[in-house]
């Protein structure tokens, strides 16, 4: 099963950055929870007190993804025009099969964003997905957590 | 003599406004050092000792509730070495001490300990921390000045209390803000994002286009209820009326708060559409109905601002309210959002232009010039939607504390 997920992970990367955003959306289950949580700078007790109340920095389902998808096609979206190059590296992954038959999915990430002529930065951080088999995998939910507790412009998908 | 930042004469404002270092440094001893700046609501604090790390200005602050339920911002700033003497955004201290040399303050700033003190005659009480000159709230918001001979927080606010009502007094209950804060770094001066949210509804149909072509725009420009404002002390808005009101729990809300009587008509009008206002020099909000965030550009640099913000809602509001209007921030007006992130983007290159131009370089802040007012039943000098004369008595306010109006 590893590396099956492994194979998931890695296609579902080049899937975002060769920029095919609707063969991604595919892989999303109609119910999908995508969400990320903002970070500070307290005890690591008080920051996971109240994470699913507190303003989130990511908070989206298969419709508000496929908004964004279609704002991209607009060709007037500036954040991406021109396209932002990025390129991502999937890692650390772990995999355990729940009793539903859905399989936990830890992994890291690092992705390089590269805009215009010289504008360069990573997000870094870590996903905790549930994914589920049926004819093929659909991703039910992801957390984000994102290393950086003050970030740049976000117009990812991660 | 070369010509001033901001020229009334021909209504022009030189690029180093947004780009001068020397510029950045003359607003904080004239600007950030003498308006009141905003540091926090009343809702992060729920019992004594508690604490948050603000910024006022560039000065790294601690906003503190103390035993006796005053407000204290006190900097965060070790008066021994310059150590930082709190290292948690928040949380709750009676006391803090700097890990450099033990230095020990209480929440009032008060030197209260040395230790290991061989100094004959060293007197503490010389040695407190820096502080505010004053703390005052309006409604739940927390503001502070370094300046003791300002005017009053109400005076300052002056007409743009009518219109902050609206997002702050709609329930007798007051406001909260949300858990948790956005924070992003623009890399653009903070007063491009402090313009664009108190007079810029133009700016709508370029930069948020693809919002638009969607179908993500309910506009009315023409309606009554669709005008800029401004008022004393550099404070506007925008207030924009929906082509059609959008059915939904939120609407139910509205209703109720309608019956609960703590707002006007007028008021009550306006809330039905968005309103968009900044509050001399750096704070802002966006509301929507359903969605409602405030925020502060914190000047970092001439070319970098770091933005703060946090979801809005009434205290009372049902949860349900409350986690639909987080999640519309975090959609829409939030470093993920879908409209922030094309101010970002647009605001970084106008920076980045900026920054390539001749010194020489003025913008244009002359559309609208030449119209004749039109008197609306609203508090402050108001115009329509398309024009450039609320963002130049913004600049002109900025010009009078720097030093830099040419105008009699």
């Amino acid at each position: 099963m590893k590396d099956e997920i492994e194979r998931l992970l890695y296609h579902e990367a080049d899937l975002l950055d060769s920029g095919r955003f609707h063969d991604w959306l595919a892989l999303m289950a109609p119910e999908l929870r995508y969400w990320a949580p903002v970070r500070a700078a307290v005890s690591r007790k008080d920051e996971q007190h109240g994470e699913a109340t507190r303003l989130p920095l990511f908070d989206e389902t298969k419709v508000s993804l496929g908004l964004r998808v279609s704002r991209l096609e607009t060709g007037i979206a500036w954040i991406d025009v021109p396209p932002t190059r990025t390129r991502r590296f999937i890692s650390n992954i772990m995999a355990d099969r729940d009793d539903d038959g859905s399989v936990r999915v830890k992994s890291n990430f690092v992705v390089f964003r590269s805009r215009g002529r010289g504008e360069e930065w990573f997000a870094v951080g870590c996903r905790e997905d549930r994914w589920f088999q049926g004819p093929g995998w659909l991703l039910k939910e992801r957390k984000i957590l994102l290393d950086q507790s003050t970030v740049e412009n976000l117009p990812l998908f991660l | 003599m070369s010509r001033p930042l901001v020229d009334s004469a021909d209504r022009t404002i030189s690029s180093r406004v947004f780009t001068d270092p020397a510029v950045h440094a003359l607003e904080q001893s004239h600007v950030f050092s003498r308006c009141w700046l905003y540091v926090g609501h009343r809702s992060q604090f729920k019992a004594p000792g508690d604490f948050v790390q603000v910024l006022a200005g560039t000065v790294p602050m601690l906003l503190c509730l103390d035993d006796a339920g005053q407000f204290h911002a006190i900097a965060n700033v070790c008066t021994h070495r310059g150590g930082r003497i709190c290292q948690l955004e928040h949380g709750n201290a009676a006391r803090f001490v700097c890990p450099y040399h033990n230095w020990t303050f209480n929440n009032r700033g008060d030197l209260i300990a040395v230790p290991r003190q061989h100094s004959p005659g060293f007197d503490k009480s010389r040695w407190n921390l820096m502080r505010a000159a004053r703390v005052a709230t309006y409604r739940d918001l927390i503001f502070c000045t370094f300046d003791p001979d300002a005017c009053s927080l109400e005076d300052y606010l002056g007409e743009m209390k009518w219109y902050l009502d609206l997002v702050l007094s709609s329930s007798a209950a007051g406001t909260e803000v949300s858990a948790g804060v956005h924070r992003s770094i623009i890399h653009c001066n903070w007063k491009i994002p402090a313009e664009q949210f108190g007079s810029d509804n133009w700016h709508f149909q370029g930069v948020h286009g693809s919002m638009g072509r969607l179908g993500h725009r309910n506009e009315d420009p023409l309606h009554a209820n669709s005008f800029h404002s401004w008022t004393a002390n550099g404070h506007m808005l925008i207030s924009v009326a929906p082509r059609r009101e959008i059915p939904g729990a939120n609407t139910a809300y509205l209703d109720g708060l309608a019956q609960q009587g703590n707002l006007s008509d007028a008021q009550l009008r306006l809330l039905r559409g968005s309103l968009v206002m900044t509050v001399f020099p750096n704070l802002s909000f966006v509301y929507f109905p359903g969605l409602c965030s405030i925020r502060v550009w914190q000047p970092i640099a001439a070319d970098q601002t770091e933005l703060w913000s946090w979801a809005l809602y009434n205290r009372d509001a049902p949860e349900a309210v409350k986690e639909g209007i987080r999640t519309q921030v975090t959609r829409m007006f939030s470093p993920s959002g879908m409209l922030e992130q094309d101010d970002l983007e647009v605001w970084t290159r106008l920076e980045t232009n900026l920054k390539s131009m001749p010194p020489s370089f003025r913008l244009c802040y002359e559309f609208g010039a030449g119209e004749a007012g039109t008197a609306r039943p609203f508090p402050g000098a108001t115009t329509n939607l398309q024009s450039d004369t609320p963002a130049f008595a913004f600049y002109k306010h900025w010009a009078r504390l720097v030093g830099q109006d040419a105008t009699p």
